[in-house]
């Protein structure tokens, strides 16, 4: 019991001496199928993941209704250039088209 | 490269009994030795570990810390294994077992590896969760590392200190 490799060499011999068994993991299998008492199903976990998911969703589509605000905004603006009309006629554009695409957006959403 | 302990307890919570059944070959050997530590009898301490792994996946959800399910496992074996004990008073004392001729020891562990097994489960929890894996798993340092989630380098160092540990506490 000296040198390091006697502690090993005795550790593997205990280890030999405690056989390990397919018989062992199928009568623990038996037992737990048998049993009427099962472990809760993790509800945190899959809230967590459906929270993740709905998310994801919901970052979708503010990202798209962003996208979609600047879109319209710039075509408002071209549009207004294009016909001459003034600033204040193409922010009120602008805004109208805003209110109109987030209250599309936020519609789809709930 | 092996799945850790942590990913295995969370696919048996999400339903998956074959997980449970990998925890099951994982830790068999470690849970007969912590049972064999504590009845001296081979046959008993199977009861006792088989007993253990089918409450600890009953009560599975309870464990906080899906990466300590060795050492939490090895807890419910030992208290399972002290319930086999205090069933069995009326059979032989285990302190008479030693003094047994060798062929009347029929499922008990001679002296030197009774002594080992001592200092083994004497250990530190990290250091006696290494050594059973490594030895008892028959795991490789690597994969003891992946199972514990530890890195390569800290489970040399806490081979090797158990090593150091177990040494000086079978000379005492």
């Amino acid at each position: 019991m000296n040198s390091e490799k006697d502690i090993d060499i005795q550790l593997e011999e205990l280890a030999e001496a405690v056989a390990s068994q397919d018989a062992f993991v199928k009568g623990v299998m038996n037992r737990i199928e048998q049993s009427s008492v099962q472990p809760r199903i993790s509800s945190i976990s899959r809230v967590k993941t459906a929270f993740l998911f709905k998310a994801g969703i919901d970052n979708m589509m503010y990202a798209a209704a962003a996208v979609a605000v600047l879109c319209s905004a710039g075509f408002e603006i071209l549009l207004s250039n294009l016909v001459g009309a003034n600033v204040l006629f193409s922010a009120m554009a602008i805004i109208t088209m805003c209110i109109n695409n987030f209250s599309y957006v936020g519609g789809l959403i709930l | 490269m092996a799945v850790s302990d942590a990913e295995l307890v969370q696919e048996v919570l999400d339903g998956s009994k074959d997980a449970y059944a990998e925890l099951v070959c994982r830790y068999e050997r470690p849970a007969k030795a912590a049972a064999i530590h504590i009845l001296g009898n081979y046959h008993s301490a199977e009861d006792a570990a088989q007993d253990a792994f089918v409450k600890a996946y009953q009560q599975l959800h309870r464990l906080s810390s899906p990466d300590a399910f060795g050492s939490w496992l090895l807890t419910i074996t030992r208290r399972c294994a002290l319930d086999v004990a205090r069933k069995k008073k009326s059979d032989v004392p285990l302190d008479s077992i030693a003094q047994m001729p060798a062929h009347q020891r029929n499922g008990h562990l001679d002296d030197e590896k009774r002594q080992l097994l001592d200092g083994l489960m004497r250990l530190g929890e990290s250091e006696r969760q290494v050594l059973l894996l490594r030895y008892f798993g028959g795991h490789t340092v690597q994969q003891v590392a992946d199972i514990t989630g530890r890195s390569v380098g800290t489970i040399t160092k806490q081979l090797s200190r158990a090593h150091q540990n177990l040494r000086n506490r079978i000379k005492e």
